[in-house]
């Protein structure tokens, strides 16, 4: 099921304290939207209220033309999938690889009973994992592997949308660069949008299509992301683009 | 689990409590059947008998023999008071979930009401559960759990409430996992190690309660008897038959040991899940630790910081784990480099040895060790500080963790003058309110009299460098210090750092993880991979002649604002060699995809490729990347 991911008039309160502030985002429907901030700009809990799990106090979220509060928790499984920063916190350490996996199927339960060990199956091979490890506990994983874990057992809902939220940043970057391959295969296989959160402007221009800078709880510029990138309009858009350290001469 | 039980099963502690269990056990089940009889046997003649050979415990009012009566009454003890235990994790552990799960509002609402009964005796409360139930086992059984169960409900609570927070949860949720396989898997599996080891303490808890309960004639009454029955029935006749007293009293205590310890026993069991496993690797980490080369030792010159075959070690079980191997490093007056490299490359733990901050158990040697001219690893520990604390400067990744949250900046600041230059409390406050300013704090006399909370990370930043600059340090050393904070302000930061340099002349020695904030800042990058420098460059050599593989690859693999949107981005496969697990020859060789036998053979050594150049490889690599 695919669809893209609208966001309008979104605004999260924690408390007496605005957080996000009458968001508008538009993840259009097969691509992929960067959105770029810097620590307590409000990128994830624009993520968490998409999901449900944060307090929204006014705007809407929709997904394929559905506003997803209204759907129950199955319907929303399907539509819209996360992946999260800490590979080490996201995966049930009792739980073995193919068991993580195989839950998301059963949740959704369209599979049939015996159809689910081969899905499991092309799903680690599609997050370029050995369908050997299925048999494993995360512990014995490199961080690496466990996010492609966690990409899986994301994509085992078959979602219209997928949510990465800082999903490198706890990585090495040697590992962060297959987690990036892996996303960026699996984003030509599959049909589906994306919204890749990050604080690293280079990672976010490398794996997006259009990019949003937010700042304290306002998106401040959105755009595709060459033209955003080559021509800044946002001071503030500037001053992140000017403060990235860079290995190569920008030409 | 089967296993750790049985190997924690074999310890002293874990037989003992095995073989008492079992044997109250196979009490419980056949005390009754075979000593009925003779527990329940009426001959009033030989009432209140003292201990004799027939009668081990003498017997009561009745002549009722007390040695089988106490065997008998095992299975209505032990089974009143596993039953007990069981009331209390039935209604205790499924509040507490509940609390745990549903909102803010209901957790508080709950605190209190749990914090309430917690506070209150569980005996009376066991007593007025029984006493409106009705006297009796049942009474006393369903008084002590719901006595117990407040604490079930707040263990559950607060273990839930830790593990809710994770994000494996909030997967699980936005999977839509049913909430009944949410709290089964999810939930109740992480948190069942400390609630299986407090049910199992809570047996003899519940035991010594229900026994106290008959002691007081609130439990079994007669014709049913259990050990706190026999205890108030033997406490009559205590000063001619002590034994009728002693013996049930003596039953009770030992069942609860036996509880405590087996709740011991299997704390051990979760507790060494993984501790032992790496056991057999022991022989092979230390026979390769040995075989270990050792980069050649610079020359000695009069290098600011002249480090040579620096090794560190920390102590394991499994023998000494080799987190830096022979590491040569030299940094020239108002020099600035930098050590680049990934997780447990041991760029820190070599700084950290440099400053000699590595403290016991780990062990510390170098072929040199020299700072401005002296050696370090010989010099009496507080001269040591005081020229370490004058001449060099630390700034860590987290600068909360080095600044007293309890004291105000300017003491913290002012201590350092105080301490090393012994300037007066005025002066010292001067020269802290000067620093700040320096580095970039605006209103330095008003910032001087808050606490690290009321600072912004970047800001604590500041400030931890403000105060390496109250003496005049010739090396500042930045661990990692800009890894935690946004990109403007880490730009913020290490402008400021070029800023000192470059002003004060003291020279920098930046470790990180991001090859691109090194190649911003230092002249000279330095690369470390599994304990060892593989290479030793200018950093505007470093995309023109990078030589080893590895180096190579880390520039490679990370994407910068040119890199090609439509190409992969460049890999290193596999992973770095765990610590206990080190080839013998290069580190890199298993993901390297130039390695040879060579390579697997042996480690080369750190070797020169150009003016001012080193690669430790057997095939370096040319061309601009």
């Amino acid at each position: 099921m695919s669809g893209g991911l609208v966001v309008r008039g979104l605004t999260v309160r924690y408390g007496g304290r605005t957080v996000v502030d009458g968001v508008d985002l538009d993840v259009v429907d097969g691509r992929v939207l960067g959105l770029v901030g810097e620590s307590g700009s409000g990128k994830s809990t624009i993520a968490r209220a998409v999901l449900g799990l944060a307090p929204v106090h006014a705007g809407a979220i929709t997904v394929g033309g559905q506003e997803v509060r209204r759907l129950s928790a199955r319907e929303r499984a399907r539509r819209v999938q996360m992946v999260f920063q800490d590979p080490f916190g996201s995966l049930n350490p009792r739980m073995s690889v193919g068991g993580i996996i195989r839950e998301g199927l059963e949740a959704l339960g369209d599979l049939p009973a015996r159809e689910r060990a081969a899905e499991v199956t092309r799903l680690l091979e599609l997050v370029s994992l050995s369908p050997d490890l299925a048999q494993r506990l995360p512990r014995r994983l490199s961080g690496g592997q466990r996010q492609r874990v966690a990409i899986a057992r994301a994509l085992a809902a078959r979602p219209g949308v997928l949510i990465a939220d800082e999903i490198t940043s706890a990585l090495d970057v040697s590992v962060q660069a297959q987690v990036l391959n892996v996303l960026r295969g699996i984003l030509a296989a599959e049909r589906f949008s994306m919204l890749f959160i990050s604080h690293n402007l280079a990672v976010v221009r490398y794996i997006s299509d259009d990019i949003a800078v937010m700042r304290d709880g306002v998106i401040v510029e959105t755009g595709p992301v060459d033209e955003v990138l080559a021509a800044p309009r946002h001071p503030y858009t500037r001053e992140l683009l000017d403060a990235i350290p860079q290995l190569h001469p920008t030409a | 689990m089967r296993r750790q039980l049985r190997t924690v099963f074999s310890t002293v502690t874990g037989s003992v409590a095995a073989v008492l269990l079992l044997l109250l056990v196979l009490l419980a089940i056949f005390g009754p059947i075979i000593w009925s009889g003779k527990a329940n046997a009426i001959d009033v003649a030989k009432a209140w008998q003292p201990p004799s050979g027939e009668h081990w415990f003498g017997t009561d009012e009745l002549g009722r023999d007390m040695f089988a009566r106490s065997l008998v009454a095992t299975r209505l003890s032990l089974l009143s008071a596993v039953a007990a235990s069981g009331i209390a994790i039935v209604v205790g552990v499924p509040v507490g979930l509940l609390a745990a799960m549903f909102g803010p509002r209901l957790t508080s609402a709950f605190q209190s009401v749990v914090n309430v009964s917690i506070a209150f005796p569980a005996l009376l409360t066991a007593m007025f559960v029984g006493t409106v139930i009705g006297i009796g086992v049942p009474g006393a059984i369903l008084g002590v759990g719901i006595a117990m169960a407040p604490m079930f409900a707040r263990l559950t609570q607060t273990l839930t409430a830790s593990v809710i927070s994770l994000d494996y949860v909030a997967a699980a949720r936005t999977m839509g996992v049913p909430l009944r396989r949410l709290v089964g898997r999810h939930v109740l599996a992480n948190v069942a190690e400390p609630l299986v080891i407090t049910a199992t303490t809570s047996v003899g808890t519940s035991l010594l309660g229900i026994s106290a309960l008959s002691f007081l004639g609130l439990g079994a009454r007669p014709p049913q008897y259990d050990w706190g029955g026999l205890l108030s029935t033997g406490l009559k006749a205590i000063y001619t038959s002590p034994m009728a007293a002693i013996g049930p009293g003596t039953l009770i205590a030992l069942s609860g040991i036996v509880f405590s310890l087996l709740g011991e026993v299997i704390a051990g069991a979760f507790g060494d899940n993984q501790s032992n496993r790496r056991f057999g690797r022991v022989a092979r980490a230390m026979a390769a630790a040995a075989r270990r080369l050792s980069a050649k030792p610079a020359s000695p010159s009069d290098a600011l910081l002249d480090v040579a075959n620096l090794r560190v070690g920390f102590p394991s079980e499994n023998g000494e784990l080799p987190a830096v191997r022979g590491v040569s490093l030299r940094v020239a007056a108002g020099e600035r480099v930098g050590i680049v490299g990934e997780s447990g490359s041991g760029k820190s733990v070599s700084v950290m040895a440099i400053a000699q901050l590595v403290e016991h158990p780990a062990v510390v040697t170098a072929d040199r060790l020299r700072f401005l001219g002296t050696e370090l690893s010989t010099m009496a520990p507080a001269a040591r500080r005081r020229f370490l604390g004058t001449n060099l400067a630390m700034v860590f990744q987290n600068p909360m963790s080095s600044l007293n949250p309890a004291m105000r900046i300017g003491t913290q600041l002012a201590e350092v003058a105080q301490v090393h230059s012994g300037l007066s409390a005025s002066d010292a406050r001067t020269r802290a309110a000067d620093r700040l300013a320096e580095v970039g704090i605006a209103d330095a006399g008003h910032r001087l009299r808050q606490y690290p909370h009321e600072f912004s990370g970047g800001m604590r930043q500041r400030a931890m460098i403000a105060m390496g600059l109250m003496e005049t340090p010739r090396l500042i050393i930045a661990d990692e210090p800009t890894t935690a904070l946004d990109v403007t302000v880490q730009r913020q930061i290490l402008d400021l750092l070029l800023a000192i340099n470059r002003d004060a002349g003291a020279a920098i020695l930046l470790i990180s993880h991001d090859i691109s904030v090194i190649a911003n800042v230092c002249e000279r990058v330095v690369v470390m991979y599994a304990g060892v420098v593989v290479e030793d460059l200018p950093v505007a050599s470093l995309l023109r002649a990078a030589a080893h593989p590895y180096t190579r690859a880390l520039i490679a693999s990370v994407p910068d604002m040119t890199t090609d949107r439509d190409a992969d981005l460049a890999t290193i496969p596999g992973r770095p060699p765990a610590l206990d697990d080190l080839p013998t020859g290069c580190p890199f060789a298993s993901r390297c995809a130039f390695a040879t036998d060579e390579c697997v053979a042996q480690m080369p050594p750190l070797a020169p490729m150009a003016d001012g150049h080193l690669a430790a490889c057997w095939h370096p690599q040319g061309g601009a990347l």
